[in-house]
């Protein structure tokens, strides 16, 4: 009887008690307003958010200028910060119950695993919050927002590379004449985009005769690009537009040309998100749809980041020119990305 | 439970003995807790699919996968190619050295003994870097000045003829950078050997040569075998150089390969990584036992007797001066070259040959733009408490666990002392691996360190404790137990006894140990790189984060900052090594 007591009492304490505690876990503590103007007060409230991205620091007065014009008072903390193992620290941090920062950039490979995690706020309405945002944004399951695009293309060094053997497809990457000399990334992203063209077999195929033409594996894109502006290298197939652009920017003397291919690969990069238990997370949220509208998009413009599909502007101009055609692999893409690029690093003999 | 520790129990003497002894058995429990834990989560991990938090079940696939992927079996086989022939490298280079600057009367001998420290003070991150600009197959600075001499003799190549990206460019590094360690270990060796062996040569007409490779050496090799194992080990374990300069080159090592398979690849692997690293470890571990077994009967080859006198400074005649250029052309290879090169970059906006065009670029504006990034000061802070709070709980923790090794006879104190001696076979980056696994896991992921500069203290004290405690035993050793002993007699309690009188007694020893641990916290790589978050980032890692994010000069800028604060502290660890030797002596 005795123990009967004791246990309906210990039950009595318990249930509430685990009750409060799975309620404290569902709800966000700093909670979220509901909308457009509740969101923009409580950010101001706010006053401050720690945002890591893939921006180049020079390049961030350029695209928060008109931020910082709408929303003076709000202080944006910026950390560079782009690729697997940024998005797997965080992953990890955010694990560990670290949350250093309240808007993050994450890499494509990661969505699912952060979504499993259960470590991003979320989901929202991003479309229905921020007018002008375009489908192909955001995400599936409404946690990621694309900020900014990246297209990918082939880089040489121009007095390494004479005029008639200057790139002008994919295809120029297999000629033997680059064999040993041409860097690629060991991150197949560019590949793994032009297989949704080129289909399975095809890219395979294709990526079997890059591998057999000995290039030089590289991680890393701005170091590499580096060895390439000094000499070291003449050519890199599958190059980031933005971090040839940066480098440039950086050293306008710097021997570096981009030759776009026939098929320019797109995808929606600098996706964001918002990091659960974020101390501010209305003013990361705020940030975050700004920077993906049509406001925010003219200050990665600036930059060559925005959309290329947007008429007259720069980068539209430049694929006009060349007669490039994209290939764009939207946010809800990334499964099938996955899946091929799983099987491009197994031919090119990397772990998994 | 023995009748003898009930008894112990009743009468209350053990809780006593405990209560007297609390802060060694914390030490000790702490330490174990410190190394022990971390490396069972690894081989745990080892069998699960997944991120560690969220481990997706139980596998062999992990080992299946690792062992089946050809790229693994080329890492071993690199890092044992890099590491047999970096050891001999890096022990001929040592051990002529040893024998000039010891037995010889080479000119400038007492500055070469200070000089040959230096090359400490340029951590093998900066090291690889410096070669990587010097030596890049098409625009390094020396290739660019050995194409050019090279023309007029009608030899025209278009790149080369060196190249750092190569198995040899890494086994180059590896063997120029143990050099200052393994000197330091056999150098002792030669300064107090027998001499009457030598003299017993020179009567039968030897020569110098003769005398050196048929009587010197082989008085000395159990020493040598020694520092060469100990050489051999460190080569296996071997990160910066590889990463600089092998990684681009698609040469990977075993520690690049688990780097590479957690960091950088995606998708990220860390079942995969574990399977590598308790390879790894396992590999290492025979070769520490081998280590201990070589180490064991050192006594027998004794070579230092009690006789007074020093050996004989042997004359090189005319050689003396060729033996001074070899010494030249060392600290040209491992100090000015690179840092005059990173200085170089330091000065540019981006990286370019050495050349009177770019001479017109040359500023100190990356100097201004390193100090005026806003969380650069927040990573001196780092780099700073780090160095204070690894040496100094390193230093500690040695000096408690030590004590008990050496002084005390509490049954299983020779496994407690192998077990602090474990983690030299355990390469830095497995340590880290092994931290993040453990700590972002239960029970350590509770005290919520993971991310933060404890987490990172923690991983060094780990790497350096097997140095602190060799240390400390042999210091411990040094002194009577007399001087222990009077104090209890006194009434003193252990821990007041060893505060009191022990800890001043080795104060010099400590130092020495604070230092060479500080000293190779500063310029600690792979630990904080792989347990790197925005709350302890320190130097080191900032500077691979400018490397390969591209700012090269940004990069070589703070380089050269970091070694304008390690030489000095450097040639401090001499003066303290020189006392404590002296000490011993």
């Amino acid at each position: 009887m005795r123990g009967t007591k004791l246990l309906a009492a210990l039950l009595a304490f318990a249930a509430p008690t685990c009750a409060a505690i799975a309620g404290a876990a569902i709800a966000d503590p700093a909670g979220f307003g509901k909308t457009f103007e509740e969101i923009e007060k409580l950010a101001i409230k706010e006053g401050r958010v720690r945002m890591v991205s893939n921006l180049f620091p020079e390049e961030v007065p350029q695209v928060l200028k008109a931020f910082y014009g709408k929303y003076p008072t709000i202080k944006v903390e910026f950390t560079r910060g782009s690729g697997v193992g940024y998005s797997e620290r965080i992953l990890s941090e955010a694990l560990a119950g670290l949350v250093e920062y309240d808007l993050i950039d994450i890499a494509n490979e990661f969505y699912s695993k952060y979504l499993k995690a259960q470590v991003l706020a979320g989901p929202f309405e991003w479309r229905k919050l921020f007018p002008g945002i375009t489908e192909v944004q955001v995400s599936s399951d409404r946690h990621f927002i694309g900020i900014a695009y990246s297209l990918r293309a082939i880089a040489y060094n121009p007095t390494l590379v004479a005029a008639e053997h200057v790139p002008r497809d994919w295809s120029d990457c297999l000629n033997p004449y680059w064999k040993g000399k041409l860097v690629v990334d060991t991150r197949p992203n560019t590949f793994a985009t032009l297989a949704m063209v080129w289909g399975e077999a095809k890219t395979l195929d294709y990526v079997t005769k890059l591998r057999d033409n000995q290039p030089v594996w590289k991680r890393g894109q701005p170091e590499s690009l580096v060895q390439i502006a000094a000499g070291e290298y003449p050519m890199f197939c599958g190059i980031s537009y933005h971090t040839v652009n940066g480098a440039l920017r950086r050293d306008p003397k710097a021997n570096l040309a981009l030759s776009w291919p026939r098929e320019v690969p797109v995808s929606v990069s600098t996706t964001m998100t918002v990091v659960k238990g974020a101390k501010n997370s209305n003013a990361a949220l705020l940030l975050a749809g700004w920077l993906a509208s049509p406001a925010g998009q003219k200050g990665y413009e600036q930059i060559g980041r925005a959309s290329p599909f947007a008429a007259g502007s720069e980068l539209w101009k430049q694929l006009q020119k060349a007669g490039a055609k994209t290939v764009l692999r939207g946010l809800g893409e990334s499964d099938p990305e996955q899946a091929i690029t799983k099987k491009i690093l197994s031919l090119w003999g990397f772990a998994k | 439970m023995s009748t003898a520790v009930l008894t112990q129990i009743r009468t209350g003497t053990l809780w006593s003995q405990i209560k007297s002894n609390l802060v060694l058995i914390c030490a000790t429990g702490f330490l174990l807790l410190l190394i022990l834990v971390p490396l069972v989560r690894l081989i745990v991990n080892s069998f699960q699919l997944g991120h560690p938090a969220m481990p997706e079940g139980w596998t062999l696939q992990n080992y299946l996968s690792a062992y089946s992927l050809p790229a693994f079996y080329r890492a071993l086989g690199t890092t044992i190619v890099l590491s047999v022939v970096g050891t001999v490298i890096t022990l001929s280079i040592a051990i002529l050295f040893a024998w000039m600057i010891e037995r010889t009367d080479m000119p400038l001998r007492n500055l070469a003994w200070t000089l040959i420290l230096i090359p400490m003070a340029v951590p093998g991150v900066l090291f690889a870097l410096g070669w990587a600009l010097l030596l890049s197959p098409k625009t390094g600075a020396i290739n660019l000045a050995l194409r050019a001499l090279l023309e007029p003799i009608g030899i025209q190549v278009s790149q080369g003829p060196l190249n750092i990206y190569s198995l040899g460019g890494l086994i180059f590094l590896d063997g120029l950078r143990g050099v200052t360690t393994i000197f330091l270990m056999v150098v002792g060796a030669f300064r107090m050997m027998d001499p009457s062996l030598e003299e017993a040569a020179r009567v039968s007409k030897a020569s110098a040569a003769s005398s050196f490779f048929q009587v010197t050496l082989p008085v000395l090799l159990p020493a040598v075998l020694t520092a060469a194992m100990y050489e051999f080990v460190s080569s296996m374990e071997s990160f910066e150089a590889p990463l600089a300069v092998g990684l681009p080159a698609g040469i990977f090592v075993l520690s690049t390969l688990i780097y590479f398979t957690v960091r950088l690849q995606a998708p990220v692997d860390y079942g995969l990584g574990a399977v590598f690293g308790v390879t790894y470890m396992i590999m290492l571990l025979f070769l520490l036992w081998g280590y201990r077994r070589a180490v064991r009967h050192s006594e027998r080859y004794t070579t230092v007797t009690g006789k007074g006198y020093r050996p004989r400074v042997i004359s090189l005649g005319r050689w003396r001066y060729v033996a001074l250029t070899l010494f030249v052309v060392y600290f040209f290879l491992t100090v000015l070259a690179p840092f005059t090169i990173l200085l170089w970059t330091s000065l540019l906006p981006s990286y370019r040959p050495p050349s009177w065009a770019a001479l017109s670029l040359l500023s100190l504006n990356n100097f201004g733009e390193v100090f005026s990034r806003p969380h650069f000061f927040g990573v001196v802070w780092n780099t700073l408490i780090l160095m204070t709070l690894a040496a100094t709980a390193t230093m500690l923790l040695a000096f408690f666990v030590s004590w008990i090794v050496v002084r005390t006879k509490i049954r299983g104190r020779a496994l407690l002392d192998g077990l602090m001696f474990l983690p030299h076979s355990i390469p830095g980056i497995v340590i880290a691996l092994a931290m993040i696994m453990a700590y972002l896991t239960a029970p350590l992921s509770y005290l919520r360190i993971y991310g933060t500069l404890w987490i990172v203290a923690m991983g060094l004290i780990v790497s350096y404790i097997a140095f602190g405690t060799r240390l400390m035993n042999s210091s411990i050793g040094q002194i009577h137990q007399e001087l222990e002993e009077a104090a209890y007699v006194c009434g003193a309690t252990s821990m007041r006894t060893l505060l009191a009188i022990t800890l001043p007694l080795l104060l010099p020893a400590f130092a020495a140990g604070w230092i060479w641990v500080s000293v190779h916290a500063l310029r600690a790589f792979s630990i904080p790189l792989m347990l790197s978050s925005k709350k302890n980032e320190v130097f080191s890692v900032l500077m691979w984060q400018y490397w390969s994010d591209g700012d090269v000069s940004l990069a070589a800028t703070l380089g050269v900052l970091l070694m304008m604060a390690l030489v000095p502290l450097t040639l401090v660890m001499r003066r303290f090594i020189v006392r404590v030797s002296g000490q011993q002596s």
